[in-house]
């Protein structure tokens, strides 16, 4: 089976332009070398800290930035060389989500024209047929009617998510890049715009490319996760398997780090914290990029990269001392 | 809450109203605590619960343009403080009772350095030489476990990362060695991996100098990893208040029990997909307040619920909560 999207090498870096005189500063690595698939009705986390590179990448994914090398294929067609004018095909099937709904929806639009506005782009439609349509997907996102006259800043943070998936449902596309869709949202209208995207994607078997930094979240939510740190990724693996047993030592950390919403459990683990924060992506480390924060870095993490490598199961890693020979994980943890 | 051990903050039934146009709302409606020494206490809610206007009051920092303390106590050692003139309220804050706020970057003097800034607290309050000052903030960033802290002190605050940054807050905070720390969402803007240093460095310094800590948070995974007691605002009344344990063990309150049922880490260790969210959203200030204000998201409301507000009621050692149906709901779905 084709991947539904598939990228290879994505590199993308930022070049800051000069600035009171003097020298250039170095280039923001954001993406550095990222490959990724994600299957047909698929959920694909990608998570890290800020600065990770994960936005970027998702950017990226959306072809609104443009990759400095790599490629991204999406049901088999190379699309990531393709001019903007020829990318209108490619638009229909991969829509996006961002954090903020309020920034993201025209506010001097009405309900109906914000969801109506992609429909209109890619097919000749009446008012009336298009009203039609609109209140469909407001439906399916579980609000009604009365919303179409609205505009944006008369209903609730919660809906106006809503409203920004029923605007990327419009075209009935393949996948849904998710960036941070539920970050902004407290945490019980977060668990019902959760349990409407799980319910979406059940009916219309949709991709998502979840980009997050909510661990919890992500254990619940997503099939496989990437873990990103500067512009890479150090360990993807199948959900399950990453919360059970994290192969990278940053991985480790990041779970390590998350706080537990029970007191019973949350006073039992062993914490193991990293120190410091993560280096700037303009000055990443040489060899391993984690390196300068990892508790178990040897010489040879200073000279050497380590590629993303199988770790068996579905997983890959990359991370010179892992899996550890004695514990290579060929079957099911 | 024992004679032994009086407090060191009480509210007694305060109320902060906020004025919009001509009317006010009460953002804080009739809430009393009580914080003994040395004690943990978390305060939990929804954005729009109230939670932050408690902090201000309590603080004296209320925009006397936009709200004010229309009644109830602050006592502070057994000495109201709620309506104490600015002037003697400035010889109390920094000394007596600190906060540290979310957004380390713009609660700090971009144009000082952070030595100057933690000095300047402790000149202010105690009168010591530059010198001296110098001197003590020295240590105070070397107990905020800021490395190289001599050199450090040099630096300008966009120069720090913010881990760094909030480090420095929590320096000036405790620079006097305050008796009350509120801290209100001081992790939120932060990566995982640094959130979990700095509440670490927060809960040991606690300890350590013996200060009564008020966390203001919405996460309930920080709650529970950190202090003893929690307070759960619904549009700013009290509705609930228990040790950690009982909280997590046994939610009272149906607002509760649906903030914890939204958490995905619960859903899971449940074995359910869904989350189980709370249908709606929190009302707007502006909203009617006639009865218990959960009600219309409630799953348990009856027709009595409407008509006239619960008072708190105890429903165990140290727990209340405000239901009418606390006693014959048990312990939630």
């Amino acid at each position: 089976m084709t991947a539904l999207l598939a990228l290879d090498g994505l590199v993308k870096h930022f070049r800051a332009r000069r600035g009171l005189g003097w020298r250039r500063p170095p280039p923001v690595r954001a993406v550095d070398g990222v490959s990724l698939t994600v299957e047909p009705s698929e959920t694909v986390a990608v998570v890290g800290e800020s600065g990770c590179g994960k936005s970027t990448l998702a950017r990226l994914a959306l072809r609104l930035l443009d990759p400095d090398a790599g490629a991204i294929r999406l049901e088999g067609r190379e699309i990531g060389g393709l001019p903007q004018s020829q990318l209108r095909p490619f638009r229909r099937r991969v829509q996006a989500v961002f954090q903020d709904p309020a920034a993201s929806l025209n506010p001097r639009l009405r309900i109906v024209d914000l969801i109506g506005e992609p429909i209109r782009n890619y097919e000749a439609i009446g008012r009336q047929a298009l009203r039609e349509r609109v209140a469909g997907l407001l439906g399916d996102v579980g609000l009604g009617g009365e919303h179409l006259d609205r505009f944006p800043h008369e209903i609730s943070g919660g809906q106006r998510q809503r409203i920004g998936i029923a605007r990327a449902l419009a075209l009935d596309p393949a996948l849904l890049v998710l960036d941070e869709a539920v970050s902004a949202l407290d945490v019980s209208i977060q668990a019902q715009i959760l349990n409407l995207l799980m319910d979406l994607q059940e009916e219309r078997r949709i991709a998502y490319l979840f980009i997050a930094h909510d661990l919890s979240v992500v254990e619940h939510f997503a099939d496989r996760v990437a873990v990103m740190y500067l512009g890479r990724i150090v360990e993807t693996a199948p959900v399950a398997a990453l919360f059970a047993d994290a192969l990278h030592p940053y991985s480790e950390a990041l779970l390590a780090a998350a706080p537990i919403p029970d007191p019973a459990r949350a006073g039992l683990r062993g914490r193991r914290l990293i120190h410091g924060d993560p280096p700037s992506p303009s000055a990443i480390p040489s060899g391993c990029r984690f390196r300068t924060r990892c508790p178990i870095a040897r010489p040879v993490c200073a000279e050497q990269d380590p590629p993303l490598k199988p770790a068996g199961a579905g997983r890959t890693v990359a991370c010179h001392f892992r899996p550890e020979p004695a514990q290579t994980r060929s079957c099911d943890p | 809450m024992t004679d032994a051990n009086p407090p060191v903050l009480a509210l007694e039934a305060l109320e902060t109203r906020v004025r919009i146009g001509r009317a006010s709302f009460p953002a804080v409606d009739g809430v009393s605590l009580e914080l003994g020494q040395g004690e943990s206490l978390a305060i939990v809610g929804e954005s729009g619960c109230g939670k932050s206007m408690l902090a201000l009051s309590v603080m004296g920092l209320l925009d006397p343009q936009v709200a004010r303390i229309v009644s109830g106590r602050i006592l502070f050692d057994g000495t109201d403080i709620a309506h104490l003139p600015q002037h003697r309220l400035r010889t109390l804050r920094g000394r007596d009772i600190s906060m540290i706020f979310q957004e380390p970057m713009s609660s700090l003097n971009p144009v000082l350095t952070i030595g100057r800034q933690v000095a300047e607290v402790v000149r202010q309050h105690e009168g010591l030489s530059p010198r001296a000052a110098r001197e003590r903030a020295v240590e105070m960033l070397s107990l905020v476990q800021i490395p190289d802290p001599r050199s450090r002190a040099a630096a300008y605050p966009h120069q720090l990362s913010g881990g760094m940054r909030q480090r420095v807050l929590i320096a000036i905070a405790l620079a006097c060695s305050p008796r009350v720390l509120l801290a209100d969402e001081p992790t939120t803007a932060l990566d995982v991996t640094v959130q979990a240093q700095i509440l670490e460095l927060i809960m040991s310094l606690q300890q350590r100098l013996g200060m009564a800590l008020v966390l203001i948070t919405h996460d309930l995974g920080v709650v529970a990893e950190t202090v003893s007691r929690v307070v759960v605002m619904y549009a700013g009344r009290k509705v609930e208040e228990a040790s950690t344990t009982d909280l997590f063990a046994r939610p009272a309150h149906p607002y509760t029990q649906g903030l914890l049922g939204s958490l995905p880490s619960r859903a899971r260790s449940e074995g359910l997909r869904r989350l189980r969210a709370i249908r709606g959203v929190v009302p707007p200030l502006t909203a009617p307040r006639q009865g218990c204000l959960f009600a219309s998201r409630c799953p348990h409301a009856v027709d009595g619920c409407r008509e006239e507000a619960p008072a708190l009621g105890r429903v165990g050692p140290g727990h209340t909560v405000a239901c009418w149906r606390a006693g014959e709901l048990g312990d939630g779905p």
